[in-house]
């Protein structure tokens, strides 16, 4: 799938290359839940890296699961392995003109 | 969303008693920094303070009604007053323009919706009422003046362009 949407957050494929050297994590937190405590989380084993303000991860192996307690209750193994992700944090247009976060 | 109580009494003794900027019906709150006079009993805020303010309707905001703060003459009190409301309620309580209305890829229905605002730069604002596919809850996000459509206002607030935002799995 290139475009995966869980709530405030959306993964786009994208044809970046992981750096060199990265060690894989268990679990990425891909959003806080900063207002519902309930977080956005990827699971398997996946690389995590920053480029400038642009956030990307990539799952290796197997499929990655998508968990957050409303949206996907029940973990879905729908990120594709070996596909890099750019995640994009869902952001709205406030009274000062200006982007700003959508806090969930 | 977490539900919020206020605590009208807290309310008193953490912020003084002030005079004047009140509203509602008597429920114990206000401003009192000269603003004029308020149909409340103007119990709350004495210091005078925007940072006060701010606190004080962040504890309020479940009271604070859009249609009160559309009538408030007073430019950057009623940007705080919407920002503490908002977006999402704020639009959810008035009767906006609609816009453009649309389906998504989930079959739900969505809308955007403007308000006039003489105090923005367009003199007014634009949201989009959407659906969460997974949770049937109505969301408004504030999007930019500048959108004309839907798909282009949900693909903003993704930073994308209304052609690059298609969404293959979607909760």
């Amino acid at each position: 799938m290139n475009q995966i949407r869980q709530g405030d957050i959306l993964l786009v494929a994208t044809d970046k290359k992981a750096p060199a050297g990265l060690k894989p994590k268990q679990s990425v937190t891909l959003a806080e839940g900063e207002v519902t405590g309930h977080c956005h989380t990827l699971t398997g084993k996946i690389l995590e890296w920053n480029v400038g303000t642009q956030r990307y991860v990539q799952v290796l192996g197997k499929p990655g699961y998508l968990y957050h307690p409303d949206h996907d209750p029940q973990p879905v193994a729908v990120v594709e392995p070996e596909q890099t992700y750019q995640v994009i944090r869902q952001q709205e247009f406030g009274l000062s003109e200006q982007w700003r976060k959508v806090l969930d | 969303m977490t539900k919020r109580t206020i605590n009208f009494e807290e309310a008193k003794t953490t912020y003084g008693n002030g005079n004047g900027y009140g509203y509602g019906n008597g429920d114990g709150y206000g401003y009192g920094d000269g603003y004029g006079n308020g149909n409340g009993n103007g119990d709350g805020y004495g210091n005078g303070s925007l940072e006060y303010l701010v606190k004080f309707l962040v504890l309020v905001a479940d009271k604070l009604v859009a249609k009160w703060v559309m009538k408030e003459p007073n430019q950057e009190l009623k940007r705080i007053f919407i920002e503490a409301i908002g977006i999402d309620r704020f639009f959810s309580q008035l009767d906006a323009q609609v816009v453009h209305s649309d389906i998504d890829g989930c079959g739900n229905p969505r809308s955007l919706l403007r308000i006039p605002m003489t105090e923005t730069t367009k003199g007014y604002l634009q949201a989009v009422r959407v659906v969460c596919p997974t949770t049937g809850r109505i969301y408004h996000l504030g999007v930019s003046p500048d959108v004309v459509t839907c798909q282009e206002a949900v693909a903003s607030t993704f930073k994308l362009k209304p052609n690059n935002y298609h969404p293959e799995r979607e909760s």
